[in-house]
């Protein structure tokens, strides 16, 4: 009888670590997912939503996952591709919603950058760098990444990471610098 | 460190709800795939993680093979659903479920609930597709006396082996399924209540006059 059932035990007690192991994945990984899907939707129940998703696809294949040491990486990844996602598929939406309803009056240009204008401003300077910039500094700033550990994540070279940085940082400051001179 | 760093790190430094994780764990249950799928997602990590004490021995692979076999049905039972639907007077029996295309017909009976009729034989031609029914002169007798009851129908458990089970209703009334597993506790086990929410039945002709 226990050559019949061993098989099945083992089984079960593999399927057991797993999830254990995959909960506390989950549990150190959460604000990681968030952040990352925050920082391109911009709104904090649609980024949860979607690292909840990310979370979802991610147990599916946990155990093919062979190292699982790159799980935070294979995660960061999937989440930053479902959040594009996701925000493609609402801008699609907004446009749709926007064609159909009346237009309406712009309030004009402010004449000062308060804090909530400067974050905007940040975010529209983001949203327009390209992705492959755009993903190294978010990840710079999520947590108080390093740049080793930036790299690891994205699977790059540090020294492709740095020039990347380097790159996202001269091109926000000079679409900041523009901005607020034109907002004058 | 720039001020655009401190200016974008202020703005990412949201953390998730305290409840993200209770939550994303329901998420991940709600979301996970059939049971079957699990078995064999399961049998795999088994056969990986633990190849050296594993994949050694005939039962592991033989396990394996039959959760394949179970995904498979579970995940493609579009190849093998056949709504059965046979009309006995004004009403109709239905059974929807996934039924084997086997060249023998499986051997159908009554189930006994409150109100059902005693023993109906029904043979569904799935391997053709084209659904064909005998019903036996008692049944038919019977189903003539109780012209409202209910019917329920399963496939013989020896027939039915491995698969999931289909259920009947009479015209528009359905069972209330526990009600029915109540009274049939040596097939409980084989009913999916899921079933009983499957495709709509087939449209065919009413059964020749035995």
């Amino acid at each position: 009888m226990d050559g019949y059932a061993a098989p099945l035990i083992v089984t079960t007690r593999l399927a057991d670590e797993l999830d254990r192991e995959f909960e506390a994945r989950l549990a150190e990984s959460s604000t990681l997912a968030v952040r990352i899907a925050y920082s391109i939707l911009r709104h904090r129940e649609d980024a949860e939503d979607v690292a909840q998703d990310a979370f979802a696809k991610a147990h599916r294949a946990f155990a093919q996952l062979r190292d699982r040491e790159r799980f935070r990486a294979w995660l960061a990844r999937m989440t930053w591709r479902l959040a594009l996602d996701r925000r493609r598929a609402d801008r699609r939406r907004l446009v749709r919603e926007l064609a159909e309803a009346a237009p309406v009056a712009s309030s004009g240009v402010p004449d000062d950058l308060d804090a909530q204008q400067r974050a905007d401003a940040l975010w529209r300077a983001i949203d327009a760098l390209p992705e492959k910039l755009r993903i190294v500094i978010v990840m710079v700033n999520i947590e108080e990444h390093g740049i080793g550990e930036v790299a690891r994540l994205l699977g790059l070279p540090e020294g492709t990471v740095k020039s990347r940085l380097f790159e996202a940082r001269k091109r926000l400051k000079e679409q900041l610098t523009w901005m607020q001179e034109t907002s004058r | 460190m720039t001020d655009i760093d401190d200016e974008l790190r202020r703005a990412l430094a949201i953390s998730p709800s305290p409840d993200f994780v209770v939550r994303t764990r329901r998420h991940i249950v709600a979301s996970s795939p059939a049971s079957a799928t699990q078995l064999l997602v399961r049998v795999r990590s088994a056969w990986r993680v633990g190849s050296g004490r594993v994949r050694q021995g005939y039962w592991t692979a033989g396990l394996t093979a039959a959760a394949v076999l179970l995904a498979a049905l579970w995940l493609f039972p579009s190849r093998t659903q056949r709504p059965a639907v046979a009309t006995i007077g004004a009403r109709s029996l239905v059974a929807i479920g996934h039924l084997v295309p086997v060249p023998s017909s499986p051997r159908v009976e009554l189930l006994q609930a409150p109100g059902a009729i005693a023993s109906v034989g029904l043979v569904p031609e799935v391997s053709t597709g084209t659904p064909s029914h005998v019903v036996s002169a008692d049944a038919t007798a019977t189903v003539a006396s109780a012209p409202s009851a209910p019917i329920v129908v399963l496939i013989h458990p020896a027939e039915r082996r491995g698969f999931r089970l289909l259920l009947a209703a009479l015209g528009d009334r359905r069972f209330e399924l526990p009600s029915v597993v109540d009274e049939a506790p040596i097939l409980a086990d084989a009913i999916d209540v899921t079933t009983i929410t499957g495709p709509a039945p087939l449209d065919v002709a009413p059964l020749p006059a035995q």
